[in-house]
């Protein structure tokens, strides 16, 4: 204990410097403009800025991208619940419930919710990495290709809880989404798959592209139908904050999510964008009214976010640990690092104490950071929702092409965002639900690459699926969800709330 | 007139994706389940899509109650004027993405955004202002968020975004 | 009298643009083109030997990463690039030797559609096995795996990787046939071999030096005539057994094929110079990388080594049977 709280002391002193500090701040605050922005992501900002780090210290650098990182899943929350669009593939869960807030007038509690659930997680998250860290690596690593496999499935499951409407529905859109995920190059032989011919598909469909398309098009398309070519938005705005009541309700899931979040994070290969999803899943199958969810349930904001954020914080465990980026940004920290003359490894560590404890308390900087700037901002948001949807549609409908095409630089980007605004449109009239066809689409590339190579290293037999104990009790968990979910019970109450 | 009941055209949507995955997918190899070849993943989801499709669509026809719509088949059979209506949405939207993604390379972001805004706005013409206004102000908008734009990614974000290549290079 | 200014504002701008043609290489920011994900090896390669170009030239080099089948979709647009020296790229040994035999389809000719510019970085390839592989050097690892061939699993980073491309080179050399297991990256790959999922891999030395330093993995071997200082415990292949397996991922800067030869000169130059520049050097080398002497640097000896490698790798790769598109 005694070591843990020198290392912190080593932390803080080296966060708190004015130069880190700034460039934390700095960071926090790009990171949640470009979350904010639908299209343009981490990802992108990260790699343009990877030149202007150079002449910073590494501790510096990593600290500004580590931030521009985390400001963006706050950012993303605010996109989600304001114009229902998932700005990440983290984001995907808030929009179910908190649009519908942002409708209700409550758009203010949500983001509020969202900020200070992100806080709570953040600060767990922050100390399970320094704490836990270097144990919980190890533990990361028992996760072979059948176990994520199972994982997967297990998330996919979550799809039937998550879905308001038809079952039936929903697991064609999780079907749909799945094989969404299939085009492009082959991982193992390169071959294009299901791309008929255009050579902008090889590398697959960008998680961008659709999420706009799904959710940003598709919902200016609905919202112009109706009579008043606009959506129902309250006028009267409520309150600003949360309310004492408010979040007694959502520390429950706080909680929850920031477990999940933490537990999905460490997994390399992107565990962690399972978490929002069954945070999700969690808090609605523990709620008494389960039927509020997808109208608002405050629950189903507070769980997902504090998820997201506390994934995003031990994401960084096993780069720190290990040197093994478990997903495209942190790759791109890897990057900064070797740049830097640091190469990331189980020694940095030991050898660099300063820089693992520097970002580990700048991470903490960093989310108190990110409160004080994304409260205040909840009133100048609250506002934008004022503006005349006349004017706000032609607007987010430009930025979405903006941050498409900024994705690749490719016209056809756009072009494909709007061809699935269309489909999404049809898909809606026929009574089917985006949220699955998401979770189907960024767990496919990951459960496809799973069962491969298990299937290779167990030489065609299927037995290790069940054989293996962590695997074994996954596939169990996600049974389980399934036949809960089919019980003739629970399945009247869903006929109730399906979409009309 | 011809009611589509929306879950069969719902079950016939998804068994025309299954058949339009498998017949892009006929080409790849499946494989063996040891070393799983490119198309055995695609041709699996594709079938089950289309099982969902068929029983979807068989549940609908054994269904007694009479479901919505799905489509605008009723306005589009009256004809007239409303026989475009529900159309003018989505064309507009399409035709501003595509303009804006047509003309964003050559012309760069001062043509590309206006164009963009310009065509969206058509989905939505406020009737209660005159003709004229509604123009002059809808001109000015766009021109101020395409600046807007022009600051907030070029300038701000420093994205290698094409601003005006026939004026200023790049 | 009101049209004149928008006279003259023509003329000039007409003025400017022309006047930007006339002056000297180089007087904008040049693009270079790195086939792969950034933060990856040929990425921070280009970024470190780009930074100092930079200084050089007097214009900003641009990374531009275009990731795609195994780093040819990148190699493609470059090559399909204005010759006029404002686009340039860093390609590697997969992309200019191995791809030509992986990619049936592939749009372009290492030898033909280039300005071969010059060497920057070599990266020796290392055989590296999980923890409690039961072998502990290289010559009981050969009787192991000809032994035991079947319950082989070795990891690569996908077709057209170096990782795959490398072990194929070594696996014939052996004469074995492992269940090879694709993943999408070196990283996945590594992490997979930490967690003891798979056997072994061939992979370069800046992805595997400190995961072999902190005791996560082992390696057997390094590929190259001399120990590597950055894990002088190692052994080369030469001593441990296989001395025929001798290999490095070569990276180098290419231009599109009609590049002026003045402006191949010049990069030429400056990349020269900036394996010189002593902070440069020093992050190279801290990476494990292989500097190329002088007379290795000129674009024709890059020419040649172009050609030596497509014909050293074709029939390789061609035996794997492996099929890229």
């Amino acid at each position: 204990m005694g070591e843990l709280f020198d290392n912190l002391r080593l932390g803080f002193a080296t966060a708190l410097s004015l130069v880190n500090l700034a460039l934390c701040l700095g960071g926090c605050m790009i990171g949640t403009l470009i979350g904010v922005l639908p299209g343009i992501g981490p990802i992108a900002t990260i790699a343009m800025l990877l030149p202007i780090t150079f002449n910073l210290e590494p501790t510096g650098a990593l600290i500004l991208l580590a931030g521009i990182y985390y400001g963006a899943q706050y950012g993303g929350s605010t996109a989600a619940i304001l114009v229902n669009i998932p700005g990440e593939a983290t984001s995907v869960v808030t929009v179910l419930d908190g649009h519908p807030m942002a409708r209700q007038g409550r758009a203010g509690v949500a983001l509020g919710i969202a900020a200070i659930g992100s806080f709570i997680a953040g600060t767990i998250g922050t100390l399970v990495v320094a704490g836990l860290g270097v144990p919980l690596s190890e533990v990361a690593l028992w996760f072979g290709p059948p176990e994520y496999f199972s994982l997967m499935l297990l998330g996919l499951s979550l799809a039937v809880v998550l879905a308001q409407g038809s079952l039936l529905k929903a697991g064609a859109m999780v079907l749909l989404g799945l094989l969404l995920s299939t085009i492009g190059a082959d991982l193992e032989t390169g071959q294009d798959r299901l791309t008929f011919g255009f050579d902008d598909l090889s590398d697959g469909l960008d998680f961008a592209v659709l999420a706009m398309g799904l959710f940003g098009f598709a919902e200016v398309l609905r919202n112009l139908e109706g009579s008043e070519h606009q959506p129902k938005i309250e006028s009267r705005i409520g309150r600003l904050l949360p309310s004492r009541a408010d979040f007694k309700q959502a520390l429950g899931p706080i909680l929850r999510g920031t477990g999940l979040g933490t537990v999905l994070g460490i997994l390399p290969g992107n565990g962690a964008v399972l978490a929002p999803f069954a945070s999700y899943a969690l808090e609605k199958r523990l709620a008494d009214e389960p039927s509020r969810f997808g109208k608002g349930a405050i629950e189903g904001v507070a769980g997902p976010e504090a998820a997201n954020n506390a994934g995003a914080q031990t994401a960084f465990i096993p780069l720190l640990t290990l040197g093994i980026p478990p997903n495209a940004v942190m790759a791109l920290m890897v990057g900064a690092m070797t740049i830097h003359g640091i190469i990331p490894g189980p020694q940095v560590i030991t050898n660099r104490p300063d820089l693992f404890w520097g970002m580990v308390a700048s991470m903490w900087i960093g989310n108190v950071a990110l409160l004080a700037i994304n409260l205040p901002l909840v009133g100048l948001w609250v506002r934008l929702l004022r503006v005349p949807y006349r004017l706000m549609f032609p607007a987010i409908l430009v930025f979405c092409c903006i941050g498409i095409y900024s994705l690749n630089n490719r016209p056809g980007d756009v072009l494909l965002m709007a061809g699935f605004g269309l489909a999404a449109h049809c898909l809606y009239k026929f009574g089917f639900e985006p949220a699955p066809l998401l979770l189907g689409f960024v767990l496919g590339r990951l459960l496809e690459e799973k069962l491969r190579q298990a299937l290779v290293l167990s030489r065609g037999s299927f037995l290790p699926f069940v054989a293996r104990p962590v695997s074994c009790a996954l596939l169990l968990v996600a049974l389980v969800v399934i036949i809960v979910a089919l019980l003739p019970s629970v399945s009247k109450k869903r006929a109730e709330v399906s979409l009309s | 007139m011809g009611r589509v009941s929306r879950d069969l055209g719902a079950g016939l949507c998804l068994l025309g994706i299954s058949l339009l995955a498998i017949w892009q997918g006929s080409e790849l190899e499946l494989g063996t389940l040891r070393q799983m070849g490119p198309g055995m993943m695609p041709r699996v989801l594709a079938v089950l899509l289309g099982v969902c499709g068929v029983a979807l669509s068989v549940r609908s026809l054994t269904e007694r109650s009479a479901q919505p719509s799905a489509l605008p088949v009723a306005a589009l059979v009256a004809g007239g004027a409303a026989r475009w209506a529900p159309l003018r949405g989505p064309v507009c939207l399409l035709a501003a993405a595509g303009a804006f993604g047509l003309t964003v390379r050559p012309l760069g972001l001062v043509v590309a955004a206006p164009l963009g805004i310009l065509l969206s706005m058509g989905a939505h013409v406020d009737a209660s202002r005159g003709q004229r206004r509604w123009l002059l102000e809808s001109l000015a908008f766009a021109l101020g968020l395409t600046l807007f734009c022009v600051l907030l990614f070029r300038t701000l974000l420093s994205l290698p975004m094409p601003v005006a290549p026939w004026l200023i290079g790049y | 009298m009101k049209h004149m200014q928008w006279v003259a504002l023509v003329v000039i701008a007409f003025f400017w643009a022309g006047s930007a043609k006339a002056q000297p290489y180089p007087s904008r920011p040049i693009t270079e083109i790195v086939p792969f994900a950034a933060g990856g090896p040929t990425d921070v390669i280009a970024r470190i030997t780009g930074e100092y170009m930079s200084k050089l030239l007097g214009q900003q080099i641009v990374i531009e990463n275009v990731k795609g089948a195994g780093g040819t979709t990148g190699i493609t647009r470059g090559a399909q690039a204005t010759p006029d020296g404002y686009t340039i790229m860093m390609g590697h040994m997969g992309t200019h030797a191995a791809a030509p035999a992986l990619y049936p389809k592939l749009k372009y000719d290492p030898n033909k559609d280039f300005e071969p510019i010059g060497l920057a970085v070599g990266t020796p390839i290392l055989v590296v096995v999980k923890k409690d592989f039961p072998a502990k050097d290289l010559k009981e690892f050969i009787a192991y795996a000809k032994a035991n061939q079947a319950k082989l699993n070795e990891a690569h980073a996908g077709v057209g990787s170096v990782s795959f491309t490398t072990c194929s080179l070594f696996d014939s050399q052996l004469g074995i046939k492992p269940a090879k297991v694709a993943y999408p990256g070196a990283g996945p790959a590594l992490n997979d071999l930490m967690g003891g999922q798979v056997d072994y891999m061939c992979d370069q030395i800046v992805n595997v030096a400190e995961q072999i330093k902190g005791g996560k993995i082992r390696a057997l071997a390094i590929a190259t005539a001399q120990r590597s200082p950055a894990l002088p415990d190692v052994p080369t292949t030469k001593e441990a057994g296989l001395p025929d397996f001798q290999v490095s991922a070569w990276n180098a800067l290419f231009a599109p094929k009609g590049t002026p030869k003045e402006v191949v000169a010049k990069l030429n130059d400056a990349l020269a110079k900036s394996l010189d520049d002593p902070a440069t050097k020093k992050r190279l080398l801290d990476l494990g990388g292989i500097l190329p002497d002088p007379p290795e640097r000129t674009p024709d000896s890059l020419a040649r080594l172009v050609k030596k490698e497509v014909e050293r790798w074709t029939p390789i790769l061609k035996a794997t049977g492996a099929v890229g598109e």
